[in-house]
């Protein structure tokens, strides 16, 4: 039996470690300063070459937006719902929408950002309607971790802030806040890289392009790096094949980077 | 804002800030700094969690600069009690006070009294010590900093200074007041939460069984302090230590069931109880 | 006085306000996805009505001409029909939990009960580490490695030695139902291994140690104690991974071949899915003149909304913190 139970780990190992030394080696033999701070040339239909600046700084533009969004909404839900709900239907109702939020398809999510941002709003494929379909993908996670967060800061901290005095936003502000932080920014960090991983929710929100971000939120398509992984992949040219390697690797490595922090922030915070 | 009169108040003068002048001048405004037989005094205060009544019929007088204790088998309302005196028990879901809880002649349950003002005064030690996740210096000066009790940082270091000294923990931990909190042994933190409290200037401690999670060690010198303490403050003790209650109390209130059935000076409940309940619980057969 | 406790009171009802409206906004953004799904959908509800369940064609018949049906603009001759969707939904994830759950449930027990704690600890995060990798990024390698060795080794052996298995036999393809269900699998296995092992490290010891006083072997007491003490939660989790392959679209996209109007017969026929459909096909569906087609789209995704919500709501039933510590997983990831 034991021997099973080693099998399936080995079976599960085998291709996570596949999948790392894979991008990782192709990444490596592809990076380099151009690729990253070039612009792609081409589409889909002609020869496709060039870097991925584009496609890096739209992602930036993409994540940090929808961070922007998300964050407010979410620390502040949290705190809410482990504060000041006091676990009341509402707030049960709220925790059963968000999870039902964060366990859809990301494209059905996408389709009906499309409809909303792109199309009723009228704001055309454009960073906001990407990021802010982002974000309601991101947001169930910065909720729901927040509340776990700030639940686990043991109640008599509460009780002897009321005790001295302090009103109830003073204690959040001042003192539970500050506690549950490392959580908070783990679910911050988990939210980015749950945003970081999206394809299908922007491809028709954030549609695509070839040149870097211009400053324009509105009626502009941006670029974004798993569109590079999902379309060029399937193109039969190298150079395109190359700029969907680089993708990955740029992802890979940057959401590692994310869990890592996000492990040290922990373990670095959660001993006062 | 009403303006500060330069007249004699009960408080200790340093560190006056304005949130404090402001509770002076409440108390002045409503002529209330009388005594009127006593520092506190509970009328016919009845407590209930929904329908059950925990407290029936409470009525009893704390002197000011006394240790006052009350005393009960566990389940008996005591710690109730404790906490309608500051109304820590608000927005405790179906809870309900009845009768009255007069501070100073001012009943802390009606509608002129703001309950985060009346906890500045009424200060609070719990049984579990339970310092702030913060350095031993943020932990004394949360307190004056949310209540904007002081104007300046050497202002601050000096109320934070007098608390600790009061508390009698500024030998152990003046020279290393940013550390954690939660480096600080038990006893430590207990006293630590006591100059939490002290820091606010208050006029009343209320300590609930604040010596029993710590060490005998520990206990000792917290109840030390007790005494110490009554010559500036009101002490109100919670406990179930009846060693304990005979060695600091001044006046002692035995509490069965909800019910209030000895209150006396303590010399007198120990050794001459009036009522058999209170002899049997003494004598350890209740 | 007066004034500033009444003030402090404001403060904290004004918190408390505000922070309920902004917690609110997942009332919001579930309300306007399925409000605008539904004002897009009903046109397709309509026209296509039962149709659509039972249909195989999927043909926005774009060369033929517009008409009007029941009072919405549509092509003479389109036909939208969600079968080899949704088919291909179900199966695929229903492949993915067959090879996912005995994979999961044994990492979770080589992690609670088998490996030491230091080689547990490394090989958790390890393979937490596999959830974070984009499921593009997942397909891609389906796409470059695994289709590829289906088609040129594992699929031919299995087509020759267990061909006489219904589905086993006939030609090959590589991309397509089984290495769809196989890159699913693996994107589950993270989710229900963690939340299986963590159920299962909370069996109460006296339990444990009671199997131990019947002199039972150690695999003994994780098929008799463990496992049935975590019963519940385990079948939460493989639910919750269920959700999870039912909604995955990059993934399938890539290594699916993106099947149209075909059931598939065997392992190996290519197949699509509701979401890599939406996906790959919205695009052109804009172009429909009479608009029906997106209509359709948002019809699918109606759909696919209310299998995956089904799918989340049985998982939150049997696993009563599920989602909670499901959550936790994702905070220690």
């Amino acid at each position: 039996m034991t021997g099973l139970t080693v099998f399936s780990i080995v079976l599960v190992l085998v291709p996570l470690a596949d999948i790392i030394y894979l991008f990782v080696i192709k990444g490596l033999e592809v990076i380099s300063w151009p690729a990253l701070t070039t612009i792609t040339v081409g589409t889909g239909v002609e020869f496709v070459g060039g870097g991925i600046s584009n496609a890096i700084s739209g992602t930036v533009v993409l994540m940090a937006l929808a961070t922007a969004i998300t964050v407010p909404l979410g620390l502040l839900g949290g705190i809410y719902m482990a504060e000041f709900s006091n676990n009341n239907k509402f707030s049960e109702a709220l925790r059963f929408v968000s999870d039902v939020l964060a366990g859809n398809s990301s494209m059905v999510v996408g389709l009906a950002g499309y409809f909303i941002f792109v199309l009723y709003f009228g704001w055309g494929y454009s960073a906001l309607a990407g990021a802010l379909t982002l974000s309601i993908l991101m947001f169930p996670y910065v909720f729901r971790t927040t509340e776990l967060a700030l639940r686990k800061v043991p109640d008599d901290i509460r009780e002897g802030a009321r005790a001295l005095g302090s009103t109830k936003s003073t204690t959040i502000n001042r003192l539970t806040l500050r506690f549950a932080m490392p959580g908070i920014l783990t679910g911050i960090l988990l939210s980015v890289s749950i945003g970081l991983s999206e394809t299908a929710p922007l491809l028709f929100t954030a549609s695509f392009s070839n040149y870097n971000f211009n400053g324009s939120f509105l009626h502009t398509p941006v670029g974004f790096l798993t569109y590079i992984v999902y379309v060029y992949s399937q193109l039969p040219s190298n150079s395109a094949h190359n700029l969907a390697y680089l993708s990955s690797f740029v992802l890979i490595t940057s959401i590692l980077l994310i869990n890592i922090v996000a492990r040290v922030v922990v373990r670095r915070f959660s001993k006062v | 804002m009403m303006k500060p009169e330069p007249e004699p108040v009960h408080r200790v003068a340093s560190g006056q800030g304005t949130r404090e002048r402001e509770i002076l001048d409440h108390e002045r405004s409503k002529g209330l700094t009388g005594d009127e037989g006593g520092l506190i005094r509970l009328q016919s205060l009845c407590a209930y969690y929904g329908e059950q009544k925990v407290l029936d019929e409470i009525s009893l007088s704390i002197a000011r600069n006394r240790v006052t204790v009350f005393m009960g088998p566990s389940g008996c309302g005591k710690t109730t009690l404790l906490r309608t005196i500051n109304r820590m028990n608000d927005g405790v879901r179906k809870f309900r006070v009845t009768g009255q809880v007069l501070i100073n002649g001012t009943d802390v349950y009606s509608s002129e009294v703001d309950p985060i003002l009346l906890r500045t005064r009424v200060g609070m030690v719990f049984q579990k010590p339970n310092p702030f996740p913060i350095s031993i210096y943020d932990n004394v000066a949360f307190g004056p900093r949310i209540h904007k009790l002081t104007k300046t940082k050497s202002e601050l270091d000096q109320v934070v200074r007098e608390s600790l000294e009061k508390a009698a923990l500024w030998e152990e931990v003046g020279t290393r007041l940013n550390k954690s909190a939660l480096e600080l042994s038990g006893g430590q933190q207990q006293r630590l939460c006591i100059a939490r409290a002290l820091a606010v200037k208050p006029e009343v401690i209320l300590m609930d069984e604040p010596a029993s999670a710590l060490d005998p060690g520990s206990a000792f010198k917290v109840e030390e302090l007790m005494v110490e303490l009554k010559e500036n403050y009101t002490v109100v003790l919670v406990t179930h230590n009846m060693q304990q209650a005979a060695r600091v109390g001044n006046e002692v209130a035995f509490l069965y069931r909800g019910e209030l059935v000895e209150f006396g000076p303590a010399e007198e409940v120990f050794q001459n109880p009036k009522n058999a309940l209170t002899e049997k619980y003494i004598r350890g057969t209740l | 006085m007066k004034a500033g406790g009444s003030w402090r009171r404001t403060a904290d009802r004004v918190y408390a306000l505000v922070s309920a409206l902004l917690g609110s906004s997942a009332l919001l953004f579930l309300f306007m996805v399925l409000a605008v799904l539904a004002v897009f959908g009903v046109p397709s509800i309509i026209v296509n009505g039962l149709n659509f369940f039972t249909t195989v064609i999927w043909n926005p018949g774009i060369s033929t001409t517009l008409t009007t049906i029941r009072g919405f603009p549509a092509m003479s001759g389109a036909s939208y029909g969600m079968l080899v969707f949704f088919s291909g939904t179900l199966i695929s994830s229903g492949l993915a939990l067959l090879i996912g759950a005995p994979l999961s449930l044994g990492v979770a027990i080589f992690l609670t009960s088998v490996a030491p704690k230091r080689l547990s600890t490394s090989l958790s995060f390890f393979v937490e580490l596999l959830a974070g990798i984009p499921s593009v990024v997942f397909g891609f390698w389906g796409f470059l490695v695994l289709a590829p060795l289906l088609f040129n080794y594992v699929e031919p052996a299995m087509a020759q030695y267990l061909g006489f298995i219904p589905g086993v036999g006939g030609p090959v393809y590589g991309y397509g139902l089984l290495a769809s269900g196989l890159v699913l699998s693996l994107m589950i296995v993270p989710i229900v291994s963690a939340i299986s092992r963590d159920a299962m490290a909370q069996t109460p010891v006296e339990l444990k140690e009671a199997g131990m006083a019947l002199g039972m072997t150690n695999w003994e007491i994780t098929r008799k104690v463990v496992l049935p003490y975590a019963k519940t939660a385990i079948i939460g989790s493989l639910v919750l991974g269920l959700g999870r392959a039912l909604g995955e679209t990059m993934a399938v996209v890539l290594v699916s071949q993106s099947a149209l109007n075909v059931l598939p017969k065997t392992l190996y026929y290519p197949i699509n899915t509701l979401s890599a459909f939406m996906a790959v096909t919205f695009d052109s569906a804009l172009t429909d003149p009479s608009g029906m087609e997106v209509n359709a789209i948002a019809e699918l995704a109606l759909v696919l909304f209310i299998i995956t919500t089904t799918a989340n709501i049985v998982a939150r039933l049997l696993v009563r913190r599920g989602f909670i510590s499901s959550a936790e997983h994702l905070v220690q990831v």
